[in-house]
């Protein structure tokens, strides 16, 4: 099985960096990238049809938040027939998230920060 | 019976039948009339009787004269005679009486029977030597003569000599020895004439003379008219000499009977007249009789129908003199109301019995009913009882006096209403009840109809509760709709329509404006009666729920106030467990990347930013802090500053700022607008607001931030607008004050500011409201106590 792509789109610069450096290290992936925020990944996926296999996403966002994030998402994906796996990744204890994210067919999962190597590993794994 | 009354009945008895009155009327002027008619008739008939039989007397008398002139004769002649029987001087003494009596036409002397000597002979000489006694026709009266030794005069006979007559004979004797007779004949015209028939001739009567015919026994007539006359009004004399008759006839059956019929006929008709007459006459009377006599019997009906009903009406009656109040009459039931006798009564009049404080009343209605002003009058009154007792009485005067007669009497019918009066009180007295606990009840009570508009009825509470009158209620149909508050004015009409129009009861709460001007929550609750099936009732009653109603919204702020606080709790719970954890999120891993790292480089470069997260934790933990203290600083220092002076301070600290965008700061407010605020709340608030409108500037242009303030509600208002880059309210209105909500990728940005401005504007009981357009700017207006 080829290793996934896995993207984190995060406005906690720090966040970024560390989960970025804990994929490369754990090479559980064959690719990263992180954005700080909805629109700038949305604005990347647009221009180079570049679309992950695996996003870890952050809810609490400025300008566009996790869930307008999801909505655009959808709208791209359909015109790229392509589909990336979600995994939503909030510091939130927040119930209302946490089912709010199941209304959504792509979101896979909900994970609670930090993000650490068994649960890479358990997203590596999953079809 | 007296006899006026006798003589009245039998007037009556007549006037009242026309028709035997008539009949009567008839009979009795017949009988008289036809009575009279009789008696002249018998009276005319008996002077006729008596005229015929004096003629008939005359006639006698004449008869007889010419008999006893024969008698005369005969005898002288028979003196003539010798006693050797031979007559001397015949001649001469026949002559003298032969020209002396008229009536005599000749003188025989018959010697045995035979007539011997005849004077004069002339003309009688067929007669000489005729033996009477041979001839039939005179043997009989001869002997007859001879008999009764008197003169007998026979015939009228056919005379031997010719002709008709009367024979005289009167036998003479000579020395008792028949002799002969003496004779004179007259002759039937002679005897006629010296009867006088002919002077008594006439029209009217006719004689005739009868005899017995000697051999044939029967009458025999002699003169003309020999029709039979039994059946006539006759008179008969006789004369015995002759045997004869002398009739006197009447020409004529008698007329008299006949004469007098017309008479009859005509007293008929006039007794037939006067008796139509009077049936005629009496006829009129007799129906007026008969009207008289039924309006008399209808009076008396009446009559006695007005006793018995004055008598033994339920209702008391009294008959009274109008001018000096005099009780005329009264019925028993008027004695029973006021409880003195009929005699009593009668002794006293009404002002006696009427309660002094009804008297002048009723004593002025008297006075305008002998004026003519009023034609009677009804008043309820009260009399004093003969036990002293009040009596309440409706009474109506009638006067018994036409109109423009002089006043005289006067009927009052008078009903005891004491029981009505007493039920009417308790009536009252119930009503008054009902009313006091109605206008006890701590609502105004009210009643309407959906016939017309406004209300009918409105408990006195109106005036406690809302400050207006019933009165000022009634007067106005449309007086409910005025005074509700103008703000709820139009829902509730519309709703109250609806309900009415529905027929659904309605219960709401609204604001009322009182008199005073203040407002007055009240909840009306209107029910629905079905008066008919077209008219409804509607009664409701309006509570003031001014008291309870700002219990709710002291309530209600408390309950928001609490919810927000809760709200704020849930945000900082969520800001501890966001915020703390992602810091101690990112710690964990950079401790786990630290621990697996081989290289010292990088070992350096976690631990730099380790560093930097720890760095960011104490910051978020200050501003939690910052946010703890204004959430438990319960009772902060308020005091009144000069909103201008706090500006110039702010914009003071945000120089750099300002030079730095090029931005315009419009400050209008004038000097002396104070707000009452904690002076490090409003230095943090101004703060705030204005970096916020400077640091969120449109890319396009130079910020320009304006400052207002007025007075709105009670509030005074700081109005901050700024043409920056505006907020999208639809999408993050509910957010703009949270924790740690940004909305934009300005790296400035913290979340913190507008989070902490509301806390302490919510704290000094302000509050803040914003209005936004994307791309054109924001306007946030902070409302201070």
């Amino acid at each position: 099985m080829p290793q996934k792509r896995i993207y984190i789109i995060d406005d906690d610069p720090i966040y970024q960096l560390v989960t970025k450096k804990l994929i490369e290290k754990s090479n559980l992936f064959s690719e990263t990238k992180a954005f700080g925020n909805g629109n700038e990944a949305l604005h990347y996926f647009e221009i180079t049809g570049d679309l992950p296999d695996v996003i870890l996403l952050d809810i609490e966002m400025p300008g566009m938040d996790g869930w307008d994030f999801l909505d655009e998402l959808l709208r791209i994906e359909r015109s790229f027939h392509k589909e990336a796996t979600i995994y939503v990744a909030s510091s939130s204890i927040a119930t209302e998230d946490k089912i709010k994210a199941k209304n959504y067919h792509c979101v896979k999962d909900f994970l609670s920060k930090p993000i650490n190597l068994e649960k890479l590993k358990v997203i590596a794994s999953e079809e | 019976m007296s006899l006026d009354t006798r003589i009245t009945a039998l007037n009556s008895w007549f006037l009242s039948r026309p028709k035997t009155s008539g009949l009567l009327i008839f009979i009795i002027l017949l009988s008289i009339l036809n009575l009279s008619i009789y008696f002249k008739y018998q009276a005319v008939k008996q002077s006729e009787q008596h005229n015929m039989s004096n003629i008939l007397g005359v006639v006698k008398q004449n008869v007889e004269q010419t008999l006893r002139n024969s008698y005369v004769a005969t005898i002288t002649l028979a003196l003539t005679i010798d006693d050797s029987g031979n007559p001397k001087n015949f001649e001469e003494v026949a002559k003298r009486l032969v020209s002396n009596y008229n009536s005599i036409d000749a003188v025989q002397l018959v010697p045995n029977g035979v007539i011997k000597y005849t004077y004069p002979l002339k003309g009688n000489e067929a007669a000489t030597n005729f033996n009477i006694l041979e001839s039939p026709l005179h043997r009989k009266a001869a002997l007859k003569a001879i008999a009764t030794k008197a003169i007998y005069f026979s015939g009228p006979v056919s005379l031997k000599q010719g002709g008709i007559g009367v024979v005289g004979r009167l036998p003479v004797f000579k020395k008792d020895k028949f002799w002969g007779f003496s004779a004179v004949v007259v002759r039937f015209n002679t005897f006629l004439k010296s009867t006088g028939f002919s002077s008594f001739k006439s029209d009217k009567y006719y004689f005739q003379i009868s005899k017995t015919n000697p051999i044939t026994y029967k009458e025999e007539f002699f003169l003309e008219n020999k029709a039979d006359f039994s059946g006539k009004d006759y008179q008969m004399v006789e004369i015995p000499e002759g045997d004869w008759k002398l009739y006197i006839i009447p020409t004529k059956k008698s007329h008299l009977l006949l004469e007098f019929f017309p008479l009859t006929f005509i007293a008929f008709f006039l007794s037939l007249l006067c008796g139509l007459f009077v049936t005629t006459l009496l006829k009129k009377p007799s129906e007026l009789q008969k009207l008289v006599k039924s309006q008399t019997l209808k009076l008396m009906r009446s009559e006695f129908l007005f006793k018995s009903i004055f008598d033994h009406a339920g209702l008391g009656i009294s008959h009274t003199n109008s001018i000096t109040g005099n009780f005329i009459d009264a019925n028993d039931k008027f004695c029973e109301i006021i409880g003195y006798s009929q005699e009593e009564i009668k002794g006293m009049n009404f002002m006696m019995i009427t309660h002094p404080d009804d008297l002048q009343y009723d004593l002025d209605n008297m006075e305008r009913l002998r004026n003519g002003e009023i034609s009677q009058y009804s008043m309820e009154k009260r009399y004093i009882n003969k036990s002293g007792e009040t009596i309440w009485v409706n009474i109506t005067v009638s006067p018994l006096w036409e109109k423009n007669e002089r006043p005289n009497n006067h009927i009052t019918i008078v009903e005891n209403i004491t029981k009505r009066r007493e039920s009417e009180k308790l009536i009252l007295e119930s009503q008054q009840k009902i009313k006091d606990l109605i206008d006890s009840i701590d609502g105004v009570v009210w009643e309407g109809n959906s016939e017309e508009p406004g209300i009918t009825y409105i408990s006195k509470k109106s005036e406690a509760i809302l400050g207006y009158t019933p009165e000022e209620w009634i007067s106005d149909a449309y007086f409910w709709r005025k005074i509700i508050h103008p703000e709820d004015r139009d829902w509730v009409i519309e709703k109250s329509a609806e309900c009415a129009r529905e027929r659904k009861p309605f219960d709401s709460e609204y604001r009322m404006i009182h008199k005073n001007g203040n407002t007055v929550w009240v909840r009306d609750i209107v029910s629905i009666y079905h008066e008919s099936e077209n008219s409804i009732k509607f009664r409701g009653i309006l509570i003031d729920i001014t008291k309870s109603k700002q219990f709710e919204l002291d309530l209600n702020n408390s309950l928001t106030l609490v919810t927000e606080q809760n709200k704020r709790l849930l945000n900082f719970s969520h800001i501890v467990s966001h915020n703390l954890r992602s810091h101690t999120s990112n710690i964990q891993s950079l401790i786990n990347l630290i621990e697996m790292s081989e290289d010292e480089n990088e070992e350096q470069e976690l631990l730099a930013l380790l560093k930097s997260v720890s760095e960011a934790l104490n910051e978020t933990i200050d501003n939690l802090n910052d946010v703890v203290s204004i959430q438990t600083d319960i009772t902060p220092v308020i005091e009144e500053l000069n909103l201008n002076k706090y500006i110039n301070r702010t914009l003071e600290v945000l120089r750099d700022q300002i030079v730095k965008n090029e931005a315009k700061i419009k400050n209008n407010i004038s000097d002396g607008v104070t707000v009452k605020f904690n002076p490090a709340y409003l230095e943090s608030v101004l703060l705030n607001f204005i970096s916020n409108s400077i640091r969120y500037k449109h890319p396009e242009r130079k910020p320009v931030v304006e400052l207002n303030s007025y007075i709105e509600n009670n509030y005074q208002v700081l109005e901050i607008k700024d043409n920056g880059i505006g907020i999208d309210l639809k999408k993050n209105g509910d957010k703009l004050f949270g924790m740690y909500k940004t909305f934009t990728n300005n790296v400035a940005s913290r979340g913190i500011g507008l989070f902490i401005s509301k806390n302490q504007i919510d704290t000094m009981n302000g509050k803040i409201e914003v209005e936004s357009t994307l791309n054109e700017g924001t306007t946030f207006k902070i409302y201070f106590k």
